[in-house]
């Protein structure tokens, strides 16, 4: 079966990854077969499927970690970084340090390597951590050392495999809120099973189903993602809602365009602040 | 490729995977030159022979200080190919480190039974950088070829080194191996010349073995380089 998938709607733009026929096996076992698609530059793409349905080894075929068993992949990007779902655990080397040497790889001076470090340290918070073993910082900063390294090296495509794994709801959101801002800037790619992510950040969905077989699905959607501030958890609980997510004393809802008044107005009613409401992308 | 090579370099020695090889190469150097009066050429022959081993040893321990997610991670920052570039050059400065203390340390103590000349000293520099070439060759094919299943990487260095300093029993008793054993680095071809401590020896006969090592070193390291692309696509 041969699905040819464009990412990124109507207008067609410079395509930064084209893939024909591909086809992955590994140690024998056909992982991917038949996979065909174009990604137009500034696109954002979750991968998704069930676990063992080759999304990882999808991912790692756009980095250029593994080659193709057949098929044609051409990638029009200078730069390309790489998540890990896992960061490594046994790097032996501090924070900064380990970033630092990461960013000199690709011939980045010194000053201009420490300049970019301090912003980014201080965008994710990691400033009390710049002089810890990193085998000693917990899973979540490990986590976002791993995007860290990547955003250093000023990728043109970002590959993330399942970023959320490990974080708190706080530097969830937190990483959802940088790949919002990061999704002008750079092709982003990831594979998740978190909707959240999903809803927020992808333009398109690629299912990889049994491993085989690669679908397309449009992400959009009429919902809205509602922000609100609330006093009591016990009043957002009795209103039963799906899509919710809830730190201290904010709380994300997603919902349907044609509940959100009814929403709203429940909301309002209950002495909750409405901080935003805008379209899930 | 600095960079990388700076990076690989702290990851091994903070691994303390340097200490065993390095510390036999040491302690075997201590050992070798305990009593005076040695003859030079063959003596730096024997050091030659444990650098080629040591080097292995390097080698495979340096291919093994990653789990797979850094691994993914520098293909990616770095390319594949420059990943395997700087872990040679890794072992081989490594190496270069240990020939410099195999060649000065006998100096400094005056072990030798004559004056060293200038020509001992090229053709001891030659022979220890030649076999820590061969330990890089042989480290490299047991680790990182899909020839041989990781928990036999050991085993099959071990029998590599243990054929190609065996070479001539071997070839003597089967002699229908000769042509085969040739795919193993040339260590008794070169060595041979080094064993009668005596430069006569060093003619033309010697320079085409040479050459041959040569050029044998490269087509292994370019057969090595397509063997590991192959295994890591």
């Amino acid at each position: 079966m041969l699905n040819y998938l464009r990412s990124g709607g109507g207008s067609v733009g410079n395509v930064i990854l084209e893939a024909s026929d591909l086809k992955k096996e590994i140690d024998g076992k056909e992982i991917l077969q038949h996979v065909s698609f174009q990604i137009e530059e500034h696109a954002s793409i979750a991968i998704r499927g069930s676990n063992g349905s080759g999304k990882s080894t999808l991912l790692k075929l756009l980095a250029g970690i593994y080659d193709p068993t057949s098929g044609k992949l051409v990638r029009n990007a200078k730069r390309i970084g790489y998540v890990p779902e896992h960061f490594p655990e046994n790097l032996r080397f501090k924070l900064k340090e380990y970033l630092t040497l990461v960013a000199t790889f690709q011939g980045m001076s010194e000053t201009d390597i420490e300049a970019e470090l301090s912003e980014y340290i201080r965008l994710f918070g990691i400033e009390p951590f710049t002089n810890t073993p990193l085998k000693k910082c917990s899973k979540g900063t490990k986590q976002k050392v791993g995007i860290l390294q990547a955003l250093l090296i000023k990728p043109d495509i970002l590959l993330l495999d399942e970023p959320l794994t490990g974080l708190d709801t706080s530097s969830q959101l937190n990483l959802m809120a940088m790949l919002e801002k990061l999704k002008t800037k750079m092709t982003i790619i990831f594979t998740t099973h978190e909707d959240l992510l999903v809803d927020n950040i992808a333009d398109q969905i690629f299912y990889v189903k049994d491993g085989r077989v690669l679908v397309h699905t449009e992400t959009k959607s009429p919902h809205l993602v509602i922000k609100v501030r609330f006093s009591n958890k016990s009043v957002l609980l009795r209103l039963q809602l799906n899509e919710m997510h809830i730190e201290e004393d904010i709380a994300i809802i997603t919902v349907s365009k044609d509940k959100s008044d009814d929403l709203l107005r429940k909301l309002l009613n209950n002495n909750c602040s409405v901080l935003d409401v805008r379209e899930r992308i | 490729m600095q960079g990388f090579i700076k990076y690989q370099f702290k990851s091994y020695i903070r691994s303390f995977k340097i200490i065993p090889p390095a510390a036999t190469f040491l302690i075997w150097i201590v050992v070798l030159y305990h009593y005076s009066g040695v003859e030079i050429l063959s003596s730096y022959a024997v050091s030659s022979i444990v650098l080629y081993i040591v080097t292995t040893w390097i080698a495979m321990s340096l291919f093994s200080i990653e789990e797979e997610a850094e691994k993914n991670m520098l293909f990616v920052q770095v390319g594949k190919v420059n990943y395997l570039l700087g872990k040679w050059m890794i072992s081989f400065l490594i190496a270069l480190a240990l020939t410099l203390f195999s060649i000065f340390y006998p100096l400094l103590l005056g072990s030798f039974k004559e004056t060293v000349q200038p020509v001992h000293f090229g053709l001891s520099i030659y022979i220890h950088l030649l076999f820590a070439i061969f330990g890089i060759l042989v480290g490299s094919f047991s680790s990182i070829t899909s020839f041989i299943p990781k928990r036999y990487t050991w085993l099959s260095a071990v029998l590599i080194i243990a054929i190609t300093l065996s070479y001539e029993g071997i070839v003597e008793k089967l002699s229908f191996l000769k042509w085969l054993l040739l795919i193993f680095p040339p260590v008794v071809n070169v060595i041979n010349f080094f064993e009668p401590d005596d430069l006569n020896y060093f003619g033309k006969e010697f320079w085409i073995f040479s050459s041959f090592a040569i050029i044998y070193s490269i087509i292994a390291f370019s057969a090595l380089v397509k063997l590991f692309i192959k295994k890591e696509s």
